[in-house]
């Protein structure tokens, strides 16, 4: 009976090799002096979808698969121990086969506040009855691919008024991954 | 039975192995870094470079104009702050010099113009209202300060006086 429970772990993903590329598009960076050159203890600085300061990457997968995006993202941007700024990051994705980051962001969904996980597929899907499960990747045979764009951005601060004037930082990982039913 | 067993459990320990090595593979994660520069109101700094230079010789029918646009004599001046940073400026238009020796004041009508790097000749016209500028890549702005002054009813005698001007950043 064991044996059969393992065996179950063989799911969705299995059929997915390694062809998830994930790339920014930018400087790889979301840079709030972008935003707002100048930043001073008091300000609130938020970079929202439609900004230039936002963080863009792509997705490129299988076309018929679902990925499931994780952010990992930090409460604060630190300079060091004692000096810290709130960091509320947010993202938003565009899977409607758009072949630039500006009409893909046109049709962006914003995940909610608060959510750091989402399931979507790589290419939307017509409306309509669900098709047959994808064909497998196999020898002699590679699955269409899509690209999907992420957004990231947020907001910073409110900045402390006693903290230290200087770079602070942190770092956001995105996880993508095909998603296992 | 007894030798089937053995042979069934190390079957279903590689199946789970090899499950999640796989999984493992269709996995991709990148790290993006997120940065803010935070500084002190007091990084900007605003520095006299040359004041302006008034001399009768200078008058034409009582009155002297310095071009802050054109001539030498104007002031200049260079605010260091951060790179294409935007600030605002204001700047009393008007302002009374005072003779030294107690004899009266003169009124000065100043006219600025101001580029982001030095080239007084391309300096754009600046007026006392509210304006909002940008700072050069290298973090810098400058400003040539000239005037207007009616001399025909002055006493003799040396005049001084300050230009005020207020930067803030936005």
């Amino acid at each position: 009976m064991t044996g059969y429970v393992a065996a179950q772990r063989i799911s969705f993903g299995l059929y997915a090799t390694d062809n998830i590329v994930l790339t920014p598009l930018n400087t790889g960076a979301l840079n709030f002096n972008d935003k707002q050159s100048v930043i001073l203890s008091g300000s609130t600085v938020t970079i929202n979808l439609t900004d230039n300061a936002v963080a863009i990457l792509t997705i490129e997968g299988q076309a018929d698969m679902d990925v499931t995006v994780t952010i990992d993202a930090p409460t604060n941007l630190d300079l060091n121990v004692t000096n810290t700024i709130p960091l509320a990051i947010r993202f938003a994705y565009s899977n409607t086969g758009a072949t630039t980051d500006i009409t893909a962001r046109a049709s962006a969904i914003e995940v909610p506040a608060g959510f750091t996980t989402i399931t979507f597929p790589i290419k939307r899907r017509a409306s309509g009855l669900p098709l047959p499960p994808p064909t497998p990747s196999q020898a002699g045979y590679t699955g269409p691919t899509g690209t999907t764009y992420l957004f990231i951005y947020g907001t910073l601060g409110q900045v402390p008024v006693n903290v230290a004037a200087g770079n602070y930082t942190g770092n956001i990982n995105i996880h993508v991954e095909y998603s296992k039913y | 039975m007894k030798i089937l067993k053995p042979i069934h459990g190390l079957f279903i320990f590689l199946l789970v192995q090899t499950s999640m090595m796989l999984s493992a593979q269709s996995k991709t994660s990148v790290t993006i870094k997120a940065q803010a520069e935070v500084i002190d109101q007091s990084g900007i700094e605003l520095v006299t470079i040359k004041n302006m230079e008034i001399d009768l010789s200078m008058a034409r029918d009582g009155k002297i104009y310095v071009s802050a646009l054109q001539d030498t004599q104007a002031a200049m001046m260079m605010v260091k702050g951060r790179a294409n940073a935007r600030f605002r400026i204001k700047f009393a238009p008007i302002v009374e010099i005072t003779n030294s020796a107690g004899n009266g004041t003169l009124l000065l009508k100043y006219e600025m113009v101001g580029y982001s790097s030095d080239n007084q000749g391309a300096g754009e016209p600046i007026d006392a209202t509210e304006r909002i500028l940008q700072m050069s890549s290298d973090s810098k702005y400058y400003f040539w300060v000239g005037g207007r002054i009616d001399i025909s009813n002055a006493r003799p005698g040396n005049y001084d006086g300050e230009f005020t001007i207020e930067i803030e950043y936005i």
